[in-house]
């Protein structure tokens, strides 16, 4: 079992890996998109097709989103981004994450009772969306991720699984996703904490949020 | 240039249909998925020339499928491996694959990954 309150290096170094990765996708596509628009002209201009354009600008977007996430968990690694004010419902935040992970991923369980916290409602949703998206990613990959939460008086528990405990103990990498280092430094703003078990094909997350 | 029947397993839609478009002009016929299950279901049942396989899936490691095929009955395609890792020579799975096609790459780079395993 690995203790994400340790070794804070290693998740730093993992987070960028994950960056690097996910980066390597929307540039892919805009090498791409750029030589066919060219081929498809005769005077090396850039032609684009309909279907060429609306790549581009998913591509271009894809890249801005990338560069938001990179500054908003270098703004929450310096303490530049605080939650002091807000407050926000789970079971909502639950609901969002529920409608942004579909089809492709299920949380089965079920819906954490009605409690309120010191959050932000939208990076909460997100954040438990990453979790979940991230435990079947590397986990057993069936798209159906457990969930449980408990409510306890100073704290909110939050759990996700995925596979079948047992196997030779691993590391979080950067195979985890930038989504799951992302949805951790936020909990991490919240002075929450993230407990990561990992073995071949199990993983699971324990998020504690202060309330 | 002969054509090829492709199984293309990426789970990022945009870089899959722009392999697509580049291969389908060129007289292949892509078949399309993008999981590990669909890509090892998919191979059951049908014959192909190459797979294309990303490293990671939404459902798991791309090596899965490799494992499936090495598990499975021969005459399973050649695997052209796409992936945003970088393999160096002494990573033991490259050995498992035919080939290697490492984002970002470009239209150019593609057609000639996927033209080494033309006949």
């Amino acid at each position: 079992m690995v203790d994400s309150d340790d070794d804070e290096e290693h998740f730093r170094r993992e987070a960028m890996g994950a960056f690097a990765h996910e980066l390597r996708t929307p540039l892919t596509s805009l090498r791409m998109v750029a030589e066919l628009a060219r081929r498809e002209s005769s005077d090396s201009s850039l032609i684009f097709d309909d279907d060429l354009a609306a790549m581009l600008r998913h591509s271009i977007h894809e890249l801005e989103g990338l560069a938001d996430d990179l500054q908003e968990q270098a703004r929450l690694e310096r303490g530049k981004l605080t939650f002091a004010g807000r407050s926000a419902g789970l079971p909502a935040a639950f609901e969002a994450a529920v409608a942004m992970l579909e089809p492709r991923v299920t949380l089965a369980g079920e819906p954490p009772e009605e409690v309120t916290g010191p959050w932000d409602a939208a990076r909460l949703a997100r954040a438990i969306g990453g979790f979940a998206e991230s435990a079947n990613r590397i986990g057993d990959g069936s798209g159906t991720v457990r969930f449980r939460s408990s409510v306890q008086p100073a704290v909110v528990l939050l759990e996700f699984a995925s596979g079948d405990a047992g196997g030779e103990a691993r590391e979080i990498g950067a195979d985890a996703g930038f989504a799951f280092f992302r949805a951790r430094q936020f909990v991490l703003a919240l002075g929450g904490s993230v407990q990561v078990t990992r073995s071949e094909r199990f993983v699971s997350y324990t998020v504690t949020l202060p309330r | 240039m002969s054509s090829m029947r492709i199984l293309l397993a990426e789970d990022e839609s945009l870089v899959a249909r722009l392999i697509s478009r580049v291969l389908d002009g060129q007289g292949d016929a892509v078949d399309r998925v993008a999981s590990c299950h669909d890509a090892i279901e998919r191979l059951r049942s049908h014959s192909f020339d190459l797979l294309m396989l990303d490293v990671h899936l939404a459902d798991g490691d791309g090596f899965r499928v490799v494992d499936a095929m090495t598990a499975g009955p021969e005459g399973n395609p050649p695997v052209l491996l796409i992936t945003g890792d970088r393999f160096d020579s002494n990573d033991p799975r490259s050995e498992r694959v035919a080939g290697i096609l490492s984002k970002p790459f470009d239209v150019n780079q593609l057609e000639r990954a996927v033209g080494a395993f033309r006949r």
